[in-house]
């Protein structure tokens, strides 16, 4: 154990003279999680307050009352907090906004829309929708929808007296005293039914969610643990290709000559390589504890969780350099890899999402395993919630170091090492 | 040419890079086009547990209700148990003990929406949209003595501009994957071979060649011009074949506009060779700035979901300049009108990151 400590530690010495290979593995999980905080931000509210405002241009063809009306409702303090509007005069200038200015959707008030609700008839909104966008429109319309159902529930409360009540707006009709009498008691009665169920509407409708930290979903700790996988995977094939590096300089072979065994240099190497994804995986976290403000959970799963973590990244990378030849075959199929399993492993889509049959393969990943055990402990998760992902890393990690030095051993016996 | 032509052989005789340049741009393209489907708000469906825990007309009206809107219900009788597992709906409607009683004695009443770990905040938003719909029109219908749908005064005609009937995902996910793709090949492999030939002497033998310093220049820039070209190539035509997108209505502006961007990748790789004295460190250097000019550029996720100021910053990266530009072509139907400014600054890029690989690539040999 002594002899694999020294040999453990005068790699490491070595390794880490140059550590700038280590910090660009580093820097493409820190690059990605820096994208993904700069868009859909950190700013310790859930997905819905962090959500980006929905942009929408409107253009109001009719003069009337009503759709002044709704053309202003746009403007008040509710809506402006997660919309943004702006008014075209005409509908090419309300498409110049949504080609240039790439708002979400183009709301058309047609002309005579108030004059058509007023009588009784049926009329539209026309909403021409963003076609370089994806998200934004489907919402945009779906706000559009509710807006005409409002306008619909108002025409149908007004029902006969829409017309009497267009004539008030007209000219000087509101000094017409009797006819707004009139009006004013024809309608109060239907006013205050209406009233006393929907203004505001008697059901109301509670929101829960069944995260495990209760404080809601938090992007960033949903995908910055999937990021820690990936760049910890990419670390440990970096670490374990200075195996062959060593082969080809010829070290390797001057190290299996002294009277240690091979399997105690194998093991140190691969020892060597595991306190650099374990010193890698300290580093990504207590960035994503500072910038990003993830809170990683109750730290003994968490050391577990690391522990185990550490030991499958270094045994998938043992494995996979016992199996290929070169460095250059190491490279080509470790970047390969590590992309497809993130793919797969559900570092940038949540398996949940994924197909039966992708979702099943998924879990044949270390990714999904390891992402798995981040993300239940960075949204609040303890023991009970962590244990299935730390058995399964558990039996990954250890069969894989195994059958990595096997194979490695078999190799070197067979002089090929 | 000759440089150019042994440029793309060294390139494409590299297994990985036949991977990075032809086969991972499919995978990536099927797997997240399959995640980034837009559905129209009529189409989309959104599954609901309803748990009644009375049953009574009222609580039937409303599960009608939402059964009209674009829900797929699953109702739970008092009674009986509520499904668990993986294919139980991610949000969860309970409709309490005393819900007509209290919308008949006009007092207030709360319903419970339960989401479930892992739900998709689009669809709970327009889950939560389609039952304020339903809300709305259980209580004026109550109000009114009947709101029906059909009887609606106003309705919503809504299309997607740019005359496409329903853009798919794929129309933000082959652009971005292009966009991000070229530039792997171009920026990361370009760099590292030119710094690799760099150290190992290469550049400067050539330099001792009768070969003017300008050919060495154009003929290193040419030969990743052209493996990107290929790379543009093959992505058309897989996109035409199999994903059966529409590149737009203009092949000259597409055709310029991927110009204008190949070359700025090119230059920009060029550039990256001349600032790293070790292949790793140009390639490792070189795919973290890919990324994140991709990133930010809007190539892995629609600009719109951007804040304000970062879509209006990433307009410094020739990624967000090259999407902007596929985007009025593809999206809105452009022609080379639309585009000249997203060539011209393009172009710019290419001229200035050029310039400035010729200046340290001259000092070099």
């Amino acid at each position: 154990m002594g002899t694999i400590l020294v040999l453990t530690r005068k790699d490491l010495r070595r390794r880490l003279s140059d550590p700038a290979a280590l910090l660009l593995n580093l820097a493409i999980p820190l690059a990605i999680a820096g994208a993904m905080a700069l868009t859909f931000g950190h700013r310790g509210g859930s997905a819905e307050q962090n959500a980006p405002k929905l942009r929408l241009a409107v253009v109001n063809l009719d003069t009337g009352v009503v759709a002044e009306m709704l053309a202003g409702a746009t403007q008040n303090d509710q809506a402006a907090r997660h919309m943004e509007i702006a008014q075209a005069a005409t509908r090419e200038e309300g498409l110049a906004l949504l080609r240039d200015k790439e708002y979400a959707a183009l709301l058309i008030i047609p002309k005579g829309f108030g004059e058509t609700v007023l009588r009784g008839g049926r009329t539209r909104f026309e909403l021409i929708k963003n076609p370089a966008q994806n998200l934004m429109p489907i919402a945009a319309q779906q706000i559009a929808e509710v807006a005409a159902l409002y306008v619909s529930g108002a025409a149908r409360l007004i029902g006969e007296d829409g017309p009497r009540l267009q004539r008030l707006f007209q000219d000087d009709g509101w000094r017409d005293t009797p006819a707004l009498t009139s009006l004013v008691s024809s309608l109060s009665g239907r006013v205050q039914r209406v009233g006393a169920l929907l203004l505001p509407p008697l059901i109301e409708v509670s929101e829960k969610k069944d995260e495990v930290g209760a404080e809601g979903f938090d992007f960033m700790s949903w995908m910055y643990p999937g990021m820690v996988v990936m760049g910890l995977i990419f670390t440990g094939m970096s670490q374990m290709k200075d195996l062959l590096r060593e082969k080809d300089a010829g070290t390797l072979r001057r190290q299996f000559a002294a009277p240690v065994g091979a399997a105690t240099v194998l093991v140190s190497k691969i020892l060597a390589s595991g306190v650099i994804v374990a010193a890698a995986l300290a580093i990504l976290m207590s960035i994503g504890s500072i910038a990003l403000g993830i809170h990683w959970g109750a730290p003994l799963p968490l050391a577990a969780a690391s522990i185990l973590l550490v030991l499958a990244v270094t045994g998938f990378a043992a494995l996979l350099f016992a199996v290929v030849r070169t460095e250059r075959q190491g490279d080509a199929f470790g970047g390969i890899l590590t992309m497809v399993m993130s793919l797969l492993g559900g570092a940038f889509v949540p398996v949940e999402i994924m197909p039966d049959w992708m979702s099943r393969l998924a879990r044949v990943t270390v990714n999904f395993w390891g992402n798995g055990a981040l993300r239940t402990l960075a949204t609040g998760g303890g023991w009970a919630e962590v244990a299935p992902y730390l058995r399964v890393l558990a039996v990954l990690g250890f069969s894989m170091t195994l059958i990595g030095v096997g194979l490695l051993h078999r190799r070197h016996a067979r002089g090929a090492l | 040419m000759a440089l150019a032509r042994e440029d793309l052989r060294l390139t494409l005789r590299e297994r990985s890079s036949i991977f990075w340049i032809f086969i991972a741009p499919f995978l990536w393209v099927a797997f997240f086009g399959t995640f980034n489907r837009p559905q129209d708000p009529a189409q989309l469906k959104i599954a609901l547990s309803v748990i009644e825990q009375e049953d009574t007309p009222m609580a039937e009206r409303l599960v009608q209700g939402l059964e009209a809107e674009n829900f797929r219900i699953t109702v739970v009788k008092p009674g009986q148990t509520v499904a668990t597992g993986d294919d139980a709906p991610p949000r969860t409607l309970t409709i309490p003990a005393g819900f007509g009683e209290a919308i008949a004695q006009r007092r207030k009443v709360s319903l419970e929406l339960r989401e479930a770990r892992g739900a998709s905040p689009d669809g709970t938003f327009a889950a939560r949209i389609a039952l304020h719909r339903a809300i709305v029109r259980l209580l004026g219908a109550e109000a009114m003595d009947g709101f029906d749908p059909a009887q609606d005064a106003v309705t919503v005609a809504a299309s997607w501009g740019g005359g496409r009937q329903m853009p798919s995902g794929r129309y933000q996910t082959i652009p971005g994957n292009l966009v991000m793709f070229v530039l792997i090949a171009t920026v990361t492999y370009g760099a590292a071979l030119l710094a690799s030939e760099r150290r190992q002497g290469i550049l400067r033998r050539l330099a001792v060649s009768p070969m003017r310093r300008w050919e060495l220049i154009a003929g290193k820039a040419l030969g990743r011009i052209a493996v990107a070209l290929v790379q543009v190539g093959v992505f058309v035509l897989m996109s035409l074949t199999i994903f059966r997108i529409e590149w737009g209505s203009s092949p000259i502006g597409l055709a310029l506009l991927v110009l204008a961007f190949v070359c700025a990748a090119a230059a920009i790789g060029m550039l990256g060779g001349t600032l790293f004295s070790s292949p790793d460190a140009a390639s490792g250097v070189g795919i973290v700035v890919v990324l994140a000019m991709s990133a930010l550029g809007g190539c892995w996720w629609p600009s719109e979901v951007m804040p304000g100021w970062l879509r209006q910053a990433s307009f410094i990266f020739p990624t967000a300049w090259a999407m902007n530009g596929l985007h009025e072509l593809l999206s809105w139907g452009g022609g080379v009108r639309e585009v000249r400014l997203h060539c011209l600054v393009l172009a710019l890029y290419a001229a200035c990151a050029g310039a400035l690989a010729t200046y340290r690539l001259g000092r070099a040999t």
